[in-house]
């Protein structure tokens, strides 16, 4: 190892990143050479220098600011936007479209009509709409799925809840579904505001022979 | 039968989301964004800049793997893109296009005198000042901030070697500078 040798290695030398055969020829030479040794020295010692520059820290109260910054820009936003938890998730195929106006009666449950066949271990969208008279808040929304099938990204959940809330207008909720064994089973949807609830129900049969086949009933606004 | 489960939380939880997901990479970035920008206003503004562009991709941000560097990489380039809309662009240099080595002659003489005074912060960020921007953030970014060349090369999508070679030119310039500063010359008068 020579002189040209050391001054290649020397940034990983300093930095213990040479291997151990390098790092004991590097040191064989720094032993030899006044000048190597010199030159390993002043580089570790402004290596040394250079700590108490890093960089500083933010000056107190700015985290604060900045996040208080954040919600006075983006002030809570309707619940319409609550499926974007699931857009990446979606994956191409059909949809069912469910279209229901909210809550104008105390409690209703939506007959059975829709049916749907999905291919085993295929991911398909769902897509529940709400149209709301008005602002909700405080909504519950809940899912209880058949056997057949999981939602994608909560395998072994059967049944799933969660507290949003809508927006006056229409509010969607994409739910991407796989079937998972084959049979049928009826999925359902329940939205509960207060003692106000509504269920939708849809039935899912997954294909015997992997064709798909679907009849989309969309429910009409009550 | 599965226990019921919270899939989101109320729809007020999602500011509280992403502070819990941006907050602890907040001194990292303003670090970087002081390294760039070298000034603590513009740090700030910098950063802020970049946490509201982010807030609207809550969601991507949750399916980020490694977050912290992914932040270094979108902070870094919103600062180039504002150097060039401003027009100047400070990381513009050619030297890296120099061979790695041809600065540096076997044995050259190392300024001894270097080891025997004081390195003052002020000479070193004097020091430091001289050398490209280029040079400087990699040196800052790596020797001091403690980034890999492998993050590096994420942020400003460098290739390793590239970042490496200017590493070793960068800490050879500083070297040389810091030699030829007061007191080392006076030294050199001295000894001669």
């Amino acid at each position: 190892m020579n002189c040209t040798d050391i001054d290649k290695l020397k940034d990983d030398y300093l930095k213990g990143q040479l291997p151990v055969l390098q790092h004991t020829a590097t040191e064989q030479h720094l032993l030899e050479c006044e000048s190597c040794h010199a030159s390993i020295a002043a580089s570790r010692k402004i290596l040394e220098a250079l700590k108490p520059l890093s960089a500083p820290e933010p000056r107190k109260g700015y985290v604060d600011g900045l996040f208080k910054e954040v919600r006075k820009q983006y002030p809570e936003k309707s619940s319409r936007h609550f499926v974007a938890g699931f857009a990446t998730a979606m994956a191409a195929g059909f949809a069912l479209w469910f279209v229901s106006t909210l809550f104008e009666v105390q409690q209703q449950t939506l007959p059975a009509l829709n049916e749907m066949t999905v291919s085993l271990n295929t991911t398909q969208s769902v897509r529940l709409m709400f149209d709301a008279p008005d602002d909700y808040q405080r909504i519950t929304l809940s899912l209880k799925l058949p056997d057949n099938i999981e939602l994608k990204g909560y395998a072994g959940q059967s049944e799933i809840s969660w507290d949003t809330s809508f927006s006056k207008g229409p509010n969607i909720l994409t739910l991407p579904i796989k079937a998972i064994t084959k049979g049928s089973g009826e999925l359902i949807a329940r939205v509960s505001y207060g003692d106000k609830l509504k269920a939708y129900h849809l039935v899912i049969k997954t294909a015997d022979n992997g064709v798909v086949n679907y009849q989309v009933q969309p429910y009409p606004s009550a | 039968m599965m226990s019921v489960f919270k899939l989101w939380p109320p729809k007020r939880a999602e500011h509280d989301r992403f502070e819990v997901l941006i907050k602890p990479h907040i001194s990292q970035l303003y670090k970087l964004a002081y390294r760039l920008t070298g000034q603590n206003s513009d740090a700030e503004d910098l950063v802020q800049d970049v946490v509201l562009k982010l807030y609207p991709r809550l969601t991507e941000l949750e399916s980020v793997e490694k977050l912290g560097p992914w932040l270094s990489r979108v902070l870094y380039r919103q600062f180039v893109d504002q150097q060039r809309a401003l027009q100047r662009s400070p990381l513009d240099y050619t030297d890296d296009e120099q061979p790695l080595y041809a600065d540096t002659a076997a044995c050259t003489p190392e300024p001894v005198e270097l080891l025997e005074s004081e390195l003052t912060q002020d000479k070193l960020q004097e020091a430091l000042d001289q050398l490209n921007p280029q040079q400087r953030l990699v040196l800052l970014l790596h020797d001091l901030e403690g980034y890999t060349l492998e993050e590096i090369h994420f942020m400003q999508d460098t290739a390793v070697g590239t970042l490496k070679s200017r590493l070793h030119r960068s800490r050879n310039k500083l070297r040389e500078i810091l030699s030829t500063m007061e007191p080392f010359t006076n030294a050199e008068r001295v000894n001669s």
